[in-house]
This record gives structure tokens, sequence and C-alpha cells, in this order.
């Protein structure tokens, strides 16, 4: 599948900002299941530098001043993906839940190392015996991990309602838990931490997701949405990701902006600003399939 | 050699001060060891035992009154000023021969080469945890392990370059470590302070023993710094980055910005434009090429740590990672101080140096590994369990219950197995425990430390490893040269580099304090100044319904907010004692902000946030006004009186020590704005009264602008409004008119540094302009006609309406043109879509 996305993101203050100073993980990166063609971002106000680098979990982070007095800024990051189809996976055949929690607990390899950095708690998550309990009836002894890990993500998605309302950044773990609420990034850090709890290694990925209109209507421009998920580690198939929020395994229509280990290591737009009064902040994401 | 001074020789005298205490059994401590005094000890006791436990206090008296003095003692949190402090100084010091101060330098040297490399490689390229000689877990789980700084190389290379150990001495008498300080070097101030005290009240002993002086490591480390500097380095080239005048060990950084004559600044001083910092002042920004921050890794810059704090520099961290600051320490350096670390140091001592540790670790267990963990658990009377991987700034001080934590978390710490050293108590020496914080700083051939220590030192072991610094006490210690010393005076160095410093701009947060200072000032001066005239008149001969200008009096408290709105103006007077209760609360009661002991607080916090600007005798007067504060059981208006003497003493110190100065003409700029809209106030009040009441009225509204006298001498006439507004409004030349202040604020508007040379260019300048022309151009003659009868006032009410909304506009283009106060705001962008 090949895809153009825009992703575009606004601020509005009330008064003039005399000086802000921007973080954008914006960049999609390249993975086996998606090649970057093209990629831009494009500010406004110009700023004097746009620096990158690459952060400790190798994501593409930007970061910018904007010095002049402004009373708007446009963050337009603009690419062009090609996604494939991931590879397909026998859940019944990953190694016993167990067996890796103890390899994650004394890496013994390169690998085993790298991803035993996300068997522990984080800022934005927990390892919590409340947490851990909702998880332990999909983790039996002896079950694969993935297997387990996909049940978890089913029973977050039945438990679990959708609500935008419910929560905001603030919202903690054991609050989206205790209500049975939340928005992707709720579902995805309960599920990590759910995971954390058993000793098991999980990320947190930023990223898109295609959305399709209703049969037989046109398409709303801006209706596609920065999205969130999380990817679990198995020995057989490295990272597997699951999506909570829609109960799948993301496949083409999903695109990996990039990882860490919960939201804050991969805020996609985050900022200071001096002055500005009240901020207005609106963001659109059109994401379209290309011939 | 064994030195030959039994305990019988100094116990036999009577006047032997540590008998008492059963030193002697304690046969592994200071100063005695096995029973007998260690050598390096007998020139102290000899001294000791003639100057007598007596003796002694006196000079510990003498030494705690010094600190007042000088502020260490003093308390910000505590209001009444009269708190605690950090580190309360016991002058009793300790002695250490210097050929174990070599030995033991050599082992701090080699353990701060270690630490550095350990910084490198963690957020480097990591080979420690490749090869499996640090455990993954004191990294991945450390919330003191800054994924901000990975690949972050320091400008100059250097990660460690002004840090401190902790350190004491086990039941054998080797020193062993206890824990790191990786961030800054706390204390440092303190070592400071104690070696000038216990220096001038032992100076006899001082100047007689070759004691390792101070000064050199303070030196090398301006020395250290300075090469780091570019060609042409600003006033602000290096500064102190504190955490505000709030945080408990603020007199250190102010000590130290002094002593090493760095201007101490706070995060809201600092700005980074292109990558690079900046120092906010007055004329304009001033590049900052190091900063030595007193705050934690996590607090630095707000915007890559995510801890919600508002301290911090915005963008600091593209700054280092441009290189184009130097930060000591490097940002991320408190990872050395994970406790856990310190029991694998052997391992990686010997892995990266190729040589042994030289000054082993405190005994204990990291229980992350199963073998440790289980003998723990099996041997739990032996430890004390401790958070082994959040440093020890943010570990909270509750006891750990091993089970309920990721057993990784857990450090088992043996309980602290140090010897006793003298303390001196009110009831004499008596036996006390010690850590000993020792100083090291980069130098070009490596690390050098300090020849000496803060001690800290506590009655029991517990206070000492997790008390705070204000129930803990401190100590000097003397390291004992065997050549002679050279004379390098920590005083001199104070005196010499503070004035090279002073230069004729300043730091915009310290101008807006200066200006507040000098409203606060005003608004305390004058609202004493009207609740006296009120209590005299109360109080005098007269029946209060006969003092014309008592209503108006009040009137002018009720618009100040300082008394309840009155139902009916006339029965205001009536019973006295509600008016005097309700007096009394615009003077005391903390609850109402408009309150006078307010006002004073608001007086002290602001001339706290200029102490380091302030003269000794300046600063005294301020900290007397908590007798107004405090409130003994002075009478009223005797306390009145103090008060304002006070007040009027610290404008006339202030007036010599930071005369015409930047610092000045802020805090009169401050005075002048006050005292123009309280004047504006007083006239429209007494204009109304007039209309409405007594013909006395004119005569009160004088005596209330304090210029019934003048009017006297001038006019020799009854009171006539013609006469009495010119000379309250207009006349530049009496001191308490609204002309006046006009005429003074636009003076300091001219000395103010400005970008341009043009003349009223700017909105201030324009806008002191328009009130000064309108205040000279009045026409009393036409403002009304003759005749005072039928007065019109409507025109005097507007113009007075017109100059108090041009002053407000005039104050906020101050505050914008010279004193950054903007806001700053975080925004994240969220996800609220599927």
């Amino acid at each position: 599948m090949k895809y153009s996305i825009e992703h575009i993101t606004e601020y509005a203050y009330s008064e003039p900002a005399s000086l802000s100073y921007n973080e954008v993980f914006l960049q999609i990166r390249n993975t086996p299941v998606q090649q970057v063609k093209q990629y831009a971002v494009d500010i406004t106000p110009t700023p004097l530098k746009v620096l990158e680098r690459v952060d400790f979990f190798g994501n593409v982070c930007r970061t910018y001043m904007v010095q002049q007095p402004h009373q708007k800024m446009r963050i337009r990051s603009n690419c062009i993906v090609e996604t494939l189809k991931h590879p397909s996976l026998n859940p019944g055949a990953s190694s016993d839940w167990q067996l890796t929690a103890q390899q994650l607990a004394e890496p013994a390899t390169e690998e085993q190392l790298d991803a035993s950095q996300y068997i522990y708690k984080s800022p934005l998550t927990v390892i919590d015996k409340e947490v851990t309990a909702y998880a332990a009836p999909s983790f039996p002894p002896g079950r694969p991990v993935l297997e387990g890990a996909l049940e978890l993500m089913t029973r977050i998605f039945t438990d679990f309602t959708y609500d935008k309302s419910a929560t905001t950044v603030d919202t903690s773990v054991l609050q989206v838990l205790r209500k049975k609420r939340g928005v992707c990034q709720d579902f995805s850090h309960l599920c990590i931490s759910a995971l954390r709890g058993l000793g098991l290694a999980a990320r947190y990925v930023s990223g898109y997701l295609e959305t399709l209109p209703p049969p037989g209507k046109k398409k709303l421009v801006g209706s596609d949405a920065s999205h969130a998920w999380l990817s679990v580690y198995t020995p057989e198939y490295g990272w597997v990701d699951l999506d909570p929020t829609n109960n799948m395994m993301p496949n083409e229509q999903h695109v990996i902006i990039g990882w860490g280990r919960d939201y804050g290591d991969i805020t996609p737009v985050k900022g200071v600003v001096m002055g500005g009064g009240i901020h207005n902040l609106s963001v659109s994401v059109d994401m379209n399939q290309i011939k | 050699m064994i030195h030959n001074s039994p305990l019988a020789d100094v116990s036999s005298k009577s006047t032997g001060i540590f008998d008492a205490a059963g030193f002697s059994q304690h046969s592994n401590g200071e100063p005695y060891i096995n029973g007998k005094l260690k050598a390096e000890w007998k020139f102290l006791t000899d001294y000791l035992s003639k100057l007598g436990l007596d003796g002694l206090k006196e000079r510990q008296l003498r030494a705690t009154r010094m600190r007042h003095d000088d502020g260490a003692t003093y308390n910000p949190f505590d209001n009444s000023g009269e708190g605690a402090g950090c580190w309360s100084l016991d002058t009793l010091p300790l002695v250490m021969t210097a050929k174990e101060w070599r030995q033991l330098e050599t082992g701090l040297v080699q353990r701060a080469a270690i630490l550095e490399k350990i910084v490198a490689d963690v957020y480097g390229p990591q080979k420690l945890l490749k090869e499996g000689i640090i455990p993954p877990e004191l990294i991945y789980a450390n919330p003191g392990f800054q994924r901000d700084c990975h690949k972050m190389e320091p400008a100059g290379g250097r990660y460690l370059n002004l840090f401190a150990f902790d350190l004491y001495r086990d039941s054998t008498g080797k020193f062993r470590v206890f824990r790191d300080h990786g961030s800054f070097p706390a204390g440092l101030g303190y070592i400071l302070e104690n070696r000038i005290i216990t220096s001038r009240i032992f100076s006899d002993l001082y100047q007689k023993v070759d004691i390792c002086r101070l000064a050199n490591f303070f030196h090398t480390v301006q020395q250290g710094l300075q090469k780091n500097l570019s060609l042409t380095p600003t006033d602000s080239a290096i500064v102190i980055l504190s955490p505000g005048q709030e945080s408990p060990f603020y007199f250190e950084y102010a000590l130290l910005s002094r002593y090493l004559g760095y201007p101490l600044v706070e995060s809201q001083d600092l700005t980074v434009r292109d990558s690079k910092v900046y120092q906010k002042k007055l004329a304009g920004l001033e590049r900052v090429e190091i900063i030595i921050r007193y705050l934690h890794d996590e607090q630095l810059d707000p915007f890559s740590m995510q801890t919600g704090s508002n301290l911090g520099v915005a963008g600091l961290f593209q700054a280092v990672r441009e290189k184009n600051i130097i930060i000591i320490n490097s940002p991320g350096s408190s990872f050395i101080d994970t406790p856990a670390l310190g029991t694998f140091m052997p391992q990686i001592c010997r892995t990266i140096m190729g040589e042994d540790l030289l000054i082993a670790p405190h005994p204990a267990r990291w229980c992350g590994r199963k073998e440790d963990k289980n003998f723990v658990t099996a041997h739990r009377e032996l430890f004390d369990l401790t958070n082994g991987l959040v440093s020890h700034h943010l570990a909270a001080r509750e006891p750990i219950d091993i089970f309920s934590k990721q057993s990784h978390e857990c450090l088992a710490r043996e309980v602290l197995d140090s010897t006793v050293v003298p303390s001196l108590t009110p009831n004499g020496i008596r036996p006390g425990y010690a850590l000993y914080r020792f100083f090291g700083c980069a130098t070009e051939y490596g690390f050098s430390f300090m020849p000496g220590a803060l001690v800290i030192s506590s009655h029991d072991r517990s206070t000492l490893v997790s008390g705070s610094a204000d129930n803990q006490m401190s100590k000097d210690l003397w390291v004992i040269s065997d050549s002679p010393v050279e004379p390098f005076s920590l005083i001199e160095g104070m005196k010499t580099v503070v004035d090279i410093k002073r230069s004729g701009d300043l730091a915009s947060r310290t101008a807006d304090n200066f200006l507040w200072l000098g409203r606060y000032l005003e608004r305390a001066e004058d609202a004493i100044r009207l609740i006296r005239a009120i209590y005299h008149r109360l109080t005098s001969e007269t029946r209060p319904e006969n003092s014309p200008e008592l209503p108006f009096l009040l009137n002018l408290l009720r618009m100040r907010g300082m008394l309840p709105p009155a139902a009916n103006e006339d029965k205001v007077l009536r019973p006295v004692s509600t008016l005097v209760v309700q007096l009394n609360d615009a003077l005391f009661r903390k609850e109402f902000n408009t309150s006078v002991v307010n006002t004073l607080i608001a007086v002290q916090n602001s001339a706290r946030r200029v102490r380091d600007r302030l003269s000794q005798d300046c600063w005294k007067s301020i900290k007397r006004l908590d007798d107004f504060i405090v409130r003994g059981n002075i009478d009223t208006l005797d306390l009145l009186d103090q008060t304002l003497y006070n007040l009027n003493s610290f404008s006339g110190l202030a007036m010599e020590s930071i005369t015409r100065s930047l610092a000045w003409r802020f805090m009169d700029m401050g005075r002048r704005i006050e005292r123009a809209l309280n004047h504006v106030e007083l006239i429209d009040i007494g204009l109304h009264r007039r209309c409405s009441s007594t013909s006395n009225a004119l005569e009160a509204l004088l005596e209330v602008a304090d210029s019934i006298i003048t009017y006297r001498s001038r006019y020799r006439t009854r009171f006539m409004i013609e006469p009495v507004l010119d000379l309250l409004l207009v006349d530049e030349t009496n001191p308490k008119s609204l002309g006046f202040q006009l005429a003074q604020l636009s003076e300091h508007i001219e000395h103010l540094p400005r970008s341009t040379d043009q003349k009223f260019k700017t909105p201030e300048e324009k806008a002191i302009l328009a009130m000064l022309t309108s205040v000279r151009l009045l026409d009393l003659g036409t403002t009304w006609k003759e005749g005072e009868e039928e007065i019109e006032l409507e025109p005097m009410y507007a113009f007075l309406d017109t100059i108090r909304e041009q002053l407000l506009d005039f104050t906020q283009s101050i505050t914008e043109h010279y004193l950054s106060r903007i806001p700053a705001t975080s925004h994240f962008a969220t996800l609220h879509n599927k």
C-alpha cells in the first residue's frame, strides 16, 4: 500500500507569543514493513534553524525555536510511505510467556538486552498489582506469549469504552483501569503496563491509521488522526504490534512514526511558549492511498 | 612514631574536656585510637585543655552569632526568621595528617576518574552494559538515567567538573565511600563559611599550625573554568544557577557567587537563542558560556524532562548538544549517585582502570541479584533497606519494604559502622558520628581535591544517613600540612573578586525585585503613617468627632481595602472600640492581603531576593521588621514608630550603599510610582470630601499630604483650593507633589540603558513625558470658575483619572521593556482521535 500523509498541527495564541521552543517527533521511521519514499516538514513562521537528531530509541527528533513574536504556529508534516503486508504469525507457536520473561530478566543476547529496556515501569506506565491482576487470566502458566497478549488486547477492547472525554494527558493507568474508559493512548499504556507487570517487554508506538468512510460516503478531509498502539516482544517473531483500540494486529493500514517507553518519549509535538495567553490547538491528518 | 600523650595527661587536669564522655573506650575513633590520643590531635587537645570547656563554649557562641550574621542560619521557609538553618556549625574541628590525606586523595582521584568514565560510557557506547559489568536494571530502570542525554558530549570534554563524595571511617579507621554527588558540589559554600569562621575564632591556633588552606582549591576551580572561556568573555560568562531564594541552601549559592565572583542567577534570568545561552539584562542579552548549576538533572530543561517543574531553561539541552554551553556538571551526571552503583565499583574499576579500587564502598548488597536477595531475606536484621536506583535527593525518606517493591529497586546497606568523633554539645563534648564530604574538581592534569572536608555530623547514625541538613551539624576538617603553608586567605579572595564584577548593567530579575522593593517600602510606610495618624487622633484630647480629617483618613484606608466599607460615613466613629479592632486587623491580620503585616513580609521577601546586593546593615534593618511581624507585647503606637524608623533607616542605608546605581534607580522608581498613585487617590478623595462636607477638608488634605507646613510658610493665607492644588500637584519644588514624583521618574528613565540614542522613543518615555507635560500645563486658574462656592471639579477628576491610567500604563511599559515577567507555558499536542 502506498500512502500520502499530511499531518498539520496548528497553534493559535490569544496574545502574541514572544518566543517558542518546540520539539517534534513526526518523521516516519523505516522498518521492515514500511519504506518512506518522501518526507518534508514545513514550519511557519519559518524558524532560523531546525535541528535534527536521532534520539535514544532511534527516532528522528526535530527541535526549533520561533524567536519573533507570533500569534500562530503551524507545523506541516508531509510524507509518502509504502507499507507492506506484515508476515503472518502463528501465535500458538510463540514461546512460553514465563520463559520469555525469564530471558528478558537475564538477557543473554544483544537482542534480548535491547528488548529488556521495555520491561520496567516508565513515567507514564506503572507496575502495579491491580493492573497485573487484570492481565493474569490471559497468562496461565505455559501459555504462548503472543496468544496471551492477543487475548489481553481483545479483553481491553471488550471491557473498555472508547471515550474522548474520559481522560486527559494526565490520567493515570490506574484511573483508566478503574473507569474502563479512555482513548488509544490510554489503552496502549494500560496494555503496556499489564504486560510489563508480568515481566514482558512492551513498547509504545506512535503512528497513523487509515480510516475508511462508511460505505457510499465520501471521506472527509482531515478525518484521519494520529494514532497509538503497542508492540510486544516475542523471541520468535521479535516485536509484534497490537492495536487494542481496534482489537487488531496492525497491518498495511498502520503507519509507524516511532516508538518509546510511553507517550512521553515520542510526543508528536511539544513546546514551551513565552507569553501567548490562551492556546488553541488544532490537529488534522489526511491519509490517502495513492497509486 | 607513637605519640605518647595518654588520656591521663589530659583527664588529670580539671580542664580536661574529653574525659567526661568516656572517649577512651571508643578505641578507633577521634581523637583516641586504641585508647591513645592520635599524635596529630595533640596540639588541639592541648589547646582545648587550656581553653577549657567554658572557653570553647564561648567561642561556639561567637561562631553561632557570626554564622547568623552571615545569614547561614537563616531559613527562608521560616517566616519568623529564626530557623535553625542547614548544617549548623560545631566549631570543634577534626584533624588529619598530610600523610593520610595524600593517601586518601589518591583514592579519591581514582574514584573521580572511574565515575567520569562511567558517565561517558552510559551516555555513549554503553560498553559496561553490553559486557555485563553493569546490570541492565541500573540503566534501564533507573530514573536517574537521562535518555535525553544520550550521545550528549560536553564541550570541553569533561562530564564531572565540580563534585563531592561522602565518606566515613569504619571501625578499623579506614575510609569508605558512602555516596556520591554527581550533579553539583552540595555544601561547597558551607565548607567555605565554616573555614572562615573556625579560622577566625581559633585565629591564635590557626596562625601557628600549618593547616592546609582551602583557597587554593577555589583558585584551581576558577582557573579550570577560565581556560574554557572565549577570548572576550562577558560579565555573565560564568554564572551560578540556583533554584531560587526559597531554597534552604540559598545562603550557600549567594556565598559562592560572592566568593568566586560569578553572578548568581535563577532559571528565568537565562534564555536560549539560536542554541546559545544568554542572561537577560537591562541593556540586553549577555552571552553565558559556563553554568555552575545547583539544579538537579531533571530540573535543568523543563522541556526535555517532562517533570512539570517550573525551574530550568527551555532549550538548554539543545545548547549543550551544540556545544555552546558547558554545564557543571554535565546533564545526566547524577547517574553516578545511583546508590546501587557502589556495589559494582570494585569490578568496574578493574575493568576500566585495570587496577584495584583504592577506597572500598560501604558494604551493601543489591537485591536485583538473586543470591544477594536471598541472603538479605535470611539476614534481614543486618541491613538497612533503601532504594538502590533513585538517588538520595529524590528518594522518599520512608523505609522500603523489600517485598512490596521490585527487588532490583532495593539496596540492602549494612548498618553504618562508623567510628565516633567528638562533638560539642551544650553538655560538653560527647561522641557523635560523622560523614566526610570531600570536594573535587577537574583540572588540566586530572582531578584535584580540596584538602579538607565538610564534616556532616550527628548524634546518631540514622540522622547522619537519612536526616536533612537542618537537623545535622557540620564541622571543619583540618589537614595538618607537613610543610609550611602559603598564607592564602579566603577573605582576601572575597574582597578582590566582588569589586571587579560590579558592572553598570543589572540582571532584569534583580531590577524587577528592586522596583517591587521600592513599591512595597512606600506602600508600607504610607499605610503605617496613615494608621499612626488615625491612632493619634483617636487617643488625643480632642473627641474624634471634632477631628475633621479623621473620616478622611479612614476613607483613604477604606479605598485601599484595608478597612471594611462603612454604611454611613458619619457613623463610623461610633463605637470607637469597633474601629480599633478594625485598625488592628488592618495592621496585623495575615488573612487580609492588604494588611500592613503582609506588605512588610512582601518587603522582606523582595529584599531577600536581592540580598546579595544589600549591605549587611541594610539587611539587618530589613530583618528587624520581624518585630512587627512577630509582634510581641509592644504598644501599637511604639511599634508603628519603631517600624517606620526601621524602614527609614533601610532607605537611608540603601541610599548610601547602592546610590545612583541602576538598582537604586529601580527601587526609587518603584517608590515614586507608588507615591504618585497614592497621591492621586488622596487628592481625589480629598476633593470629593470637600464637596460633601466641612470647610476643614482642605486643611485635612494638606495635613495628610504632609504639606501643611510648606503651605503655611509659602502662602500665609487661609486654605484656598487653587494654591492647595498647585502645591500638591504642580509645584515641583515640593517633594510631596505629584509633579515632583513625575520629574524624578523622568530623570530615572533618562538614565536607564537604552538601545538607541534617540529620546522619547520608548512607550515609557512617551508616557512620562505626557504626564509631566499635562501636570506642568495644568491651568488651575481656568480649570474652574472663580468664587469658591461653585467650583467645577469635574475637569479635575477627569485629569486625576487620566493620570492614574497613564501611571499604570507607564508601569506596564517599564515591565515590558526592562523586566521580563512573561509567564512561560508548555503545550503538548494530544491524541484525541482513534
